[in-house]
């Protein structure tokens, strides 16, 4: 066990609430020594890709016009903080899609629970959608690629059910839906947060780390219910025009409440 | 706590062979009794979970032959 001894360092706090580190590490000094005891079989390593290409995802998409990239999005916002955007867009056709998702059995690699868990993504929507330019934006941790997941934990926009962001569950095909009082706006990015506690029972959705609420039901964190990376776009009932979003990156951890044998 | 229940069979978006009973959405209302429509079923965690064990066997078939594949 490797220690750090810094002169003040115990006495500085540390909130360690949002950025994952380890339980426990509440003041510099024990935040220092995790770091510096990583122990693997405790946390995985954490999952960070910003689209830079070096990550490999799984692309689809169906429909004219339709389109999911990573590493090229919009030069525009490639650029300054933002190196590395990906970008899922639906063309105008019924029924298109785009995803991006993890590919393999990397798809259903994460089962939450024993140990909590973090995710968060950078998301910039480009358009409202309208009547008639109509889609559903889904990001987080999913299972399928043109409709709604059967195991998952993540963010939608769907604006025939709420002009708000809506914080999902999925679990063997049933969705607890937790309707935000956080309305989807354009232009800017957002970044979308949750947290599962380590029991696996409870996950704290946040907006630019801002709580929205939580979900107790229909987590996915029995054997079987695996879900991976996955941004996905899908047209609704209308849409003429071509309608994208750009995701910055992708972060994902977890830690475990005993040491993986 | 309370949960509104909304089953396959009274949405729009049943897969094919998809158990009617089978919970398609669920809205966590902590202790409140209002249910989002007049398709939804109030039940208490305890008989969520006993109303999805009932009908377990019959979603596993339908994921087996549904699941997405690779």
């Amino acid at each position: 066990m490797r220690s750090f001894k810094g002169p003040v360092a115990k006495t500085i706090p540390f909130d360690n609430s949002s950025n994952g580190f380890p339980v426990g590490a509440t003041n510099v000094q024990t935040a220092i020594e995790s770091v510096l005891n990583f122990d693997p079989l405790l946390n995985t390593s954490p999952i960070f890709d910003d689209f830079d290409g070096r990550m490999a995802w799984s692309v689809s998409s169906s429909g004219t016009g339709s389109a999911a990239s990573v590493g090229g999005g919009n030069a525009a916002l490639a650029s300054g903080s933002h190196i590395g955007v990906a970008r899922v867009a639906v063309g105008g056709v019924l029924s298109a899609s785009a995803c991006l998702s993890w590919s393999g059995t990397l798809s259903t690699a994460i089962v939450v629970g024993e140990g909590g868990a973090e995710c968060r993504i950078l998301v910039r929507i480009q358009d409202l959608a309208t009547v008639a330019d109509d889609y559903v934006f889904r990001a987080g941790l999913g299972t399928t690629t043109n409709a709604d997941h059967a195991n998952g934990i993540y963010f939608e926009y769907s604006r025939a059910d709420s002009v708000n962001w809506r914080c999902k569950t999925a679990s063997q095909s049933t969705r607890t839906v937790l309707t935000t009082s956080t309305a989807v706006v354009t232009d800017v990015w957002l970044e979308l947060k949750w947290v599962v506690n380590s029991a696996g029972d409870s996950v704290e959705f946040f907006i630019d780390d801002v709580s929205q609420g939580t979900i107790t039901t229909n987590i996915p964190s029995v054997t079987g219910q695996g879900c991976g990376g996955n941004f996905q776009i899908t047209a609704g009932a209308l849409i003429a025009n071509t309608r994208e979003v750009f995701i910055d990156f992708f972060y994902f951890t977890k830690s475990y409440t005993s040491r993986q044998p | 706590m309370n949960l509104a229940v909304l089953k396959y069979m009274y949405t729009s978006y049943q897969p094919e062979g998809m158990p009617d009973e089978w919970p398609a959405e669920v809205r966590e209302l902590g202790s409140g009794t209002t249910l989002p429509g007049q398709d939804w079923v109030l039940m208490t965690n305890e008989e969520y979970e006993a109303h999805r064990g009932e009908y377990q066997e019959d979603y596993d078939t339908w994921w087996e032959a549904n699941r997405p594949q690779d």
